[in-house]
Parts: structure tokens; C-alpha cells; sequence
């Protein structure tokens, strides 16, 4: 492993909020988002919406906007959770009272390079109690280990009124999947790489590797909205209706990782976008994890079916319960050695 | 059209805003000003001053009406320039994004016309034209549609135009 390099790994955080008003967050004028954006240390690349929400590619990942949530996901040295402060008092200015929260990240490949508050998890949790009002009263933080370096970090409060309703941070018949992949196959990882004397735009560049890679094809109704980085690096934003999916990719050897994110409803084949997702990095090793209102041991053996398929075995499995989440389930593969 | 009182609030912020982007001194803030009023008028058969094609001129024009948009659109044909419309949306946060770069662009390149159509004031043309994210940017020439960049993605929004436009 390299002595130190890009920290691909994200970290995500995704509020909750109620009020009158339907147009909500998305209210949120451009210089609030700025605010928010600096606190974490990020700015827009690029961006698009829709009627039901705003996708944002930033510096250093992704922003999604709906007017009663958001969710921040960014990697590198990036101080996400001090946007906290900052975003509940623009929220609260537009009539938006805090009612659920979680948080989620990897396994640092660089833990000694992240800085406060993401120094340790117990940091992390410590700066959300004191980030988040009391009235988010029912908290759970855990780590959920496996048999590999991968560990899932999660963290989830709610207030009084919505703790009870299962699912609440996820939706009704909905589920948000989670995939970290790491040492991507060498010869896939350098798709992502700009070629030497490319003048092309960072969005012109971005367009061609989702189209080179297989990345178009894994949700081909969605709206993608890609930029490529120079010398390498590349991000993406589907946009299909009310859900999202986004990419992110660190292709450098010694440290390379690929995450892939979605919002899917219960009915439709999570397997085969599985295994379209790992058909694109080829990685050594991934987690998946799940967050759904319920069924989540039933989730867990529809993605070790799918992956088994394209050749990885299950290295280990874990389901936890959480307020307002439901179960969140952690699984852990590597690629089979032939 | 309907406005709550928060929408008119946000919405004259907004041009507020805009107007602050493309720059800035009164006499600019005014003329996008008379625009609106004008289009709002929906005048037909209107014959131009020559400041108030001057006004036009490094701004980008705000279509309020069905009679304002197809004024513009028929000017733009007969002009044979470059038109780049953008459909946006009040609650759209990447069109507030991009809003201040578009207005550096209307100045800068005062041989192209930029548009403006906010999606729920002309939401005919908004169907018709096919928008499904904003901020959608149509290229124009002569009536018909030569290319067209969807989300806020400044670098190849400021390459397509480049590319279609006359030297």
C-alpha cells in the first residue's frame, strides 16, 4: 500500500426535515449552499434537477436536495459533518425543523490523514450529539465489522414523532444500497484516467468514460450528469425520477476505490445492477450494505445470489437495527481466485 | 400563474439577482427591467429604438409570455445570430447555479442571444420543447434546434457556444 494517497472512501450524511412548505431545501439560495459547501471544504462541478430533487457533482463527490432532505457524500480530507451547524440554521430560516438523521461511512485506507472532527468515530459520533437539537432523541451508533478491512461506521437519530415509523429515513418501499469497492482491476481502473494531451472539458471527458466504461448501461433511463478530473478521477450523478444514483472513482494503484450509490424501490432487480456495477471495477474486495424499512436478512442472501454469479464469494454478513432506519445489513466480498 | 406570497418574495429575488450578475450598474438593472414590463405588455409589431436594442444586447432576456417568447424567437430567425434558451425553474437550485455564469456569457458575447424561460410561467413551451431537468440549454439557429446541453455544466455549455456560433 502506498504511504499515502487519495482517501477514496466517503463519508454520508443525510438529513431529514418537516414543514409546510413543498418546495422546502430546494428554496435554499445559492449562496446558503455555498456556506454549507465551504464548512465542508467542496464546491459544485456540475448540476442538474428535476421536479422532484437537485443533483449535485461536487469537488469532492456528491449533494442530492429534496425539499425535505439531503443527503452529502464526499471523500478525501473533507470535514463533512461541520456543515452540520451551518445547514440546520439555513434550514431552520426556511421553516425546516430537523427530524432524522444518519450517517455513514467506510473504512478510512488513510485514517491518519482525516482531520476533526473525523480523527475516530467516536469524534464523529460526539460532534453529531452535539451538532444535533435534543429533540432527536433516539440515537444508535455502531460499527459493524467483517472478516475483511472493510467496516461499516453508522450513526442515526430521529425525534419522538418519527422514530416509530420503520423505514422513515429510507421511505416506503425503498431501499439505499451502499457499495465500497477496492483494488479495482488494473486494466479497468485506467479507463478513468484523462488520456495524455486531452484538451477536452472535464463534462466532455466525463461523457466519454461513462460511455467507454458501462456506466451508461447500468440504469439507462436516468439522466447522467458526469465530469472526469485531470489527471484522473471521475464522478456521476443519475438522476431517474425521484431516485439518484452516483459513482465516484479513485483510480490510482496502491490505493484504488470505486463507490456506487442508489435509491431502488423494493420491486426492481437489485441483482442485476449489481452485477452490472461489478462488471465496470472488477475490485478485490466490496461491502454492500443495505438500508430498508424491513427484510433486511432477505436482501442479504438477493446480493450474495447476484454476486456469486459474477464470481465473488461472501466473506461475511451482518443485519442491525436502528431507530427510524430499519435494518441497515453489512456484507462483505472478495473476488474468487481462480 | 400562481404565487403565493413566499414565491413572489423568492421570485423577484431571484431577479433581483440576476440582474445584480449580468452586471451590475443601475442603468442595466433598468433596461432588464423594461424588458419584462415590455413582454409582460406583449406588444406586437413593436418598433425597436435603437437602446432598446441596446439594452438587449449583453443581457439575458427573460420571456414572461407566450407573445414575448415567440417575438424573440422570430427576431432570433430573422437575425440569423445564435439563440441559447434556458428553461429553468424557480425552485430549481443548479439554474440558480448557473444563473450569474450565464449573464458573464450574455455579456461577453454580445453577437449570441440568450433566453430565458422559467418552466412553470410558460409551461406549454416547457411540454412542447420536451424539458425534464432543468437547467435544459437549447441552441438555435435560424428556427431550427442545432444542439443542446442539459444541467449546469459551465465548461461545455461555453464549448457548445463557442462551436455554433458565427465568427
Amino acid at each position: 500500500m502506498a504511504v499515502s494517497g487519495f482517501e477514496g472512501f466517503e463519508k454520508r450524511l443525510e438529513l431529514h426535515f418537516y414543514g409546510d412548505d413543498p418546495m422546502g431545501l430546494r428554496r435554499l439560495d445559492f449562496s446558503g449552499l455555498q456556506e454549507v459547501l465551504d464548512a465542508v471544504q467542496c464546491t459544485v462541478v456540475s448540476a442538474v434537477g428535476n421536479c422532484f430533487f437537485d443533483a449535485y457533482v461536487l469537488s469532492e463527490s456528491s449533494l442530492f436536495v429534496y425539499p425535505k432532505k439531503m443527503i452529502i457524500k464526499t471523500c478525501g480530507t473533507t470535514q463533512l459533518l461541520k456543515s452540520i451547524p451551518c445547514l440546520l440554521g439555513h434550514a431552520d430560516e426556511l421553516g425546516l425543523t430537523v427530524c432524522g438523521c444518519k450517517y455513514t461511512r467506510g473504512n478510512f485506507i488513510f485514517p491518519e490523514a482525516q482531520p476533526f472532527p473525523h480523527t475516530s468515530f467516536s469524534e464523529e459520533v460526539m460532534y453529531l450529539e452535539e451538532s444535533l437539537p435534543n429533540s432527536l432523541c433516539y440515537r444508535k451508533a455502531c460499527i459493524m465489522p467483517s472478516k475483511t478491512s472493510h467496516a461499516w461506521h453508522v450513526y442515526t437519530a430521529s425525534d419522538d414523532d418519527h422514530h416509530q415509523m420503520v423505514g422513515h429515513l429510507v421511505g416506503p418501499n425503498t431501499f439505499t444500497i451502499e457499495v465500497c469497492m477496492t483494488q479495482l482491476d488494473a486494466a479497468l481502473a485506467r479507463k478513468f484516467f484523462r488520456r495524455h494531451g486531452d484538451r477536452s472539458s472535464g463534462d466532455a471527458a466525463g461523457k466519454e468514460m461513462t460511455a467507454a466504461t458501462g456506466i451508461g448501461e447500468i440504469s439507462p433511463s436516468a439522466l447522467v450528469c458526469d465530469f472526469a478530473f485531470d489527471p484522473c478521477g471521475y464522478s456521476m450523478n443519475g438522476v431517474d425520477g425521484p431516485h439518484y444514483s452516483t459513482i465516484h472513482v479513485t483510480p490510482e494503484d496502491g490505493y484504488s476505490y470505486a463507490s456506487f450509490e442508489c435509491v431502488a424501490s423494493a420491486g426492481g432487480d437489485l441483482g442485476e445492477v449489481l452485477k452490472k456495477v461489478v462488471r465496470v471495477f472488477r475490485p478485490g474486495t466490496m461491502s454492500v450494505s443495505i438500508c430498508t424499512g424491513d427484510g433486511g436478512v432477505e436482501m442479504c442472501s438477493r446480493v450474495a445470489a447476484a454476486l456469486r454469479v459474477v464470481g465473488y464469494d461472501a466473506r461475511s454478513c451482518r443485519v442491525e437495527d436502528f431507530p427510524a432506519a430499519g435494518s441497515v445489513t453489512f456484507q462483505t466480498f472478495s473476488i474468487r481466485r481462480k | 400563474m400562481h404565487f403565493s406570497g413566499d414565491d413572489v418574495r423568492f421570485y423577484s429575488s431571484k431577479l433581483a439577482a440576476s440582474a445584480a450578475a449580468v452586471g451590475i450598474n443601475q442603468g442595466i438593472s433598468f433596461a432588464c427591467v423594461v424588458c419584462i414590463l415590455y413582454a409582460d405588455s406583449s406588444l406586437s409589431n413593436k418598433i425597436y429604438t435603437k437602446e432598446e436594442k441596446m439594452a438587449e444586447e449583453g443581457t439575458v432576456i427573460s420571456c414572461h409570455s407566450l407573445d414575448a417568447w415567440n417575438e424573440q424567437l422570430q427576431k432570433g430567425n430573422d437575425s440569423k445570430k445564435l439563440v441559447v434558451v434556458d428553461f429553468t425553474a424557480s425552485w430549481c437550485g443548479p439554474c440558480r447555479f448557473i444563473a450569474p455564469y450565464l449573464g458573464e456569457l450574455a455579456q461577453m458575447l454580445p453577437d449570441v442571444t440568450f433566453l430565458k424561460v422559467d418552466v412553470d410561467e410558460l409551461k406549454s413551451v416547457a411540454t412542447d420543447w420536451a424539458i425534464e431537468a432543468m437547467p435544459t440549454f437549447m441552441f438555435l439557429k435560424e428556427g431550427k434546434i442545432v444542439d443542446k446541453v442539459v444541467g449546469a455544466r459551465k465548461e461545455e455549455l461555453q464549448q457548445k457556444i463557442a462551436m455554433h456560433k458565427p465568427n
